[in-house]
């Protein structure tokens, strides 16, 4: 029996109900859209930096020549919204008696518009009597969403996570019904994003669609959309930052971040978003880079339980010629080299960190709390091999060092 | 009359299963320090609970101000703060049968989680730490993701009669 049919799972359950409109002129499907949601007067959350980049003032043309009026724009969500912003948003968009949202911005804005959406369709301004999964019972206000950085994939994940500033905890919100009605990809909205971020972002969804693919969860369904994914961005992302106005470029991108969420979506993540989390949570060092940080020492540490789906990996992180002339037992190490070499290649162009110390955010006395935190992720479940402390401090010290 | 039959019998392995279950980790929190270590940064009065879905087959725990687990009533009715619930019986039966270990459970989506994840992830560390030290290896490397290396023959038989009297003594003990 074949190496893939061994690996193949008894059981397993996928979704992914999200219209999903993408490429050229892809955004003038906007108000063709919302009017066959029957929504008349959208709510537009964003981020400031849309007003800076034109993509609000293109969707705003967009709509005008549809004569779709606007019912309100909200542009002024932070890089990490809070649940009082969002009890805000959702008293703005009563006053502004509005129908539906339409959300423009990345994972921050993506997560507190699906936030908002819960209080605008159950009511009342208290979030937190929904934290948790499935606490939500009916379908909510339409919710069209329009990502402009290639990473998060929130535009097809049931999750948002938003902070309680008052209480200093991130509150977890999760259900079906907090998935976006349609999702718009249109290379239009990517365009501008800064090389770094770029960078990041595009290692953010990397790592999706790796976890995904060698985590505990993955399906043959999830396989599909991760191992498309990884050699989208493989291809894509250093092309991209070489030509950063290439528009069938950042849609490669675009694509790939978006194809990475259904995957890990459905499948979850593992150990890199563990350590990635705590890190974050300790340091403040933004989530991408901590992704790319983490993602190759995390594929030596499963390498004993993995070793031949990491293999595979080489088959979308090169190219089938090198994959075939790739000695079998050699290619899962080829494959993390391929990433050690990407993340080289990552900063020679966006000065994107290579090791935890080069980011200058990071002391060696955190690694005790980083370490402590991990351990209590709930995506430590689904990593293929058990991890205890002194594991995630053996990660920690290489992603400090550097060492290949 | 067969599915009948079988709904039965996994019905009462399952009730059977999860009381041990739940005594056994009330016994392993008072002798185990490595799941002590776990419980120690979880907040007194945190009541935990394992359920089937629409069944009445559940165990409740209330971490002690000695961060020790307490076993509770069935018809406690105080709020539960971290829920794991299976989504059906014979999800249930799986898992307690060891024919899913609880990583792959989760994987599969068996159960659903609400409450606070963290203490929840402490949870099943305490539930891996214990099927470790009480099932025979052979057993418990199809319940654990990774059997502990450092389960010496000797500690694991010792700690697994300190549970399993403390168990025996829970069913004497008076209310």
């Amino acid at each position: 029996m074949s190496v893939l049919l061994q690996q193949e799972k008894k059981y397993y359950d996928f979704f992914c109900p999200v219209k999903l409109i993408a490429g050229q002129s892809a955004l003038e499907n906007l108000p063709f859209e919302l009017m066959t949601l029957g929504v008349k007067r959208p709510l537009v959350i964003t981020h400031q930096s849309a007003n800076h980049t034109g993509s609000l003032a293109l969707i705003q043309h967009i709509c005008s020549q549809s004569h779709l009026q606007l019912g309100g724009v909200f542009d002024t969500v932070p890089a990490d919204s809070s649940i009082q912003l969002v009890a805000e948003i959702a008293r703005y968009f009563r006053h502004q008696q509005c129908d539906g949202i339409l959300a423009l911005g990345g994972g921050s804005v993506i997560d507190t518009a699906k936030a908002v959406n819960i209080l605008v369709s159950e009511g009342g301004d208290d979030l937190t009597r929904y934290r948790g999964a499935n606490h939500l019972t009916r379908p909510l206000k339409p919710l069209i969403v329009i990502p402009t950085t290639a990473g998060t994939g929130s535009e097809v994940t049931m999750v948002a996570v938003i902070a309680d500033t008052e209480q200093h905890e991130k509150l977890s919100f999760a259900s079906s019904y907090l998935m976006p009605n349609v999702a718009i990809l249109d290379p239009r909205m990517t365009i501008s994003v800064p090389p770094q971020l770029t960078a990041m972002t595009a290692m953010d969804a990397l790592t999706h669609a790796i976890e995904a693919y060698i985590g505990l969860a993955h399906n043959v369904l999830s396989d599909a959309y991760a191992t498309v994914a990884i050699e989208k961005i493989y291809h894509s992302l250093i092309p991209t930052l070489e030509s950063p106005h290439d528009e069938q470029l950042r849609f490669e991108l675009a694509q790939a971040a978006m194809m990475a969420g259904i995957a890990f979506s459905n499948s979850m993540v593992g150990l890199v978003h563990a350590l990635g989390h705590a890190t974050g949570a300790v340091t403040g060092l933004p989530h991408g880079a901590c992704m790319s940080l983490f993602l190759p020492y995390v594929l030596q540490y499963n390498l004993d339980k993995e070793r031949n789906r990491i293999g595979q990996l080489l088959r979308y992180l090169s190219s089938e010629d090198v994959y075939l002339a790739t000695p079998n037992h050699e290619r899962a190490e080829r494959a993390i080299q391929q990433i050690f070499d990407l993340r080289e290649r990552l900063y020679q162009h966006t000065q994107l960190p290579r090791t935890l110390e080069e980011t200058g955010q990071v002391t060696v006395t955190q690694f005790d709390e980083i370490a402590e935190k991990a351990l209590d992720d709930g995506s430590i479940i689904f990593n293929s091999k058990e991890a205890d402390i002194a594991d995630l401090k053996s990660i920690l010290q290489q992603a400090w060092g550097g060492s290949n | 009359m067969f599915y009948q039959v079988k709904s039965k019998v996994q019905h009462y392995y399952v009730a059977t299963l999860l009381d041990l279950v739940g005594r056994g980790l009330v016994a392993a929190s008072q002798v185990d320090t490595q799941m002590q270590h776990d419980l120690a940064k979880l907040p007194v009065g945190l009541i935990i609970s394992m359920q089937v879905l629409a069944t009445d087959l559940a165990f409740y725990l209330r971490v002690t101000e000695q961060k020790t687990l307490q076993l509770l009533e069935k018809d406690q009715t105080e709020a539960v703060d971290v829920l794991i619930q299976f989504k059906h019986l014979q999800h249930a039966f799986l898992v307690l049968s060891f024919q899913e270990s609880t990583a792959i459970a989760f994987a599969n989506n068996r159960m659903t989680v609400d409450g606070h994840l963290a203490y929840a992830v402490r949870l099943v560390r305490c539930l891996n730490r214990l099927e470790s030290v009480i099932l025979p290896k052979v057993i418990a490397l199809k319940a654990v993701k990774s059997y502990p290396e450092r389960l010496h023959t000797k500690q694991k038989v010792t700690l697994a009669g300190q549970v399993y009297c403390r168990v025996v003594g829970s069913y004497f003990k008076r209310k």
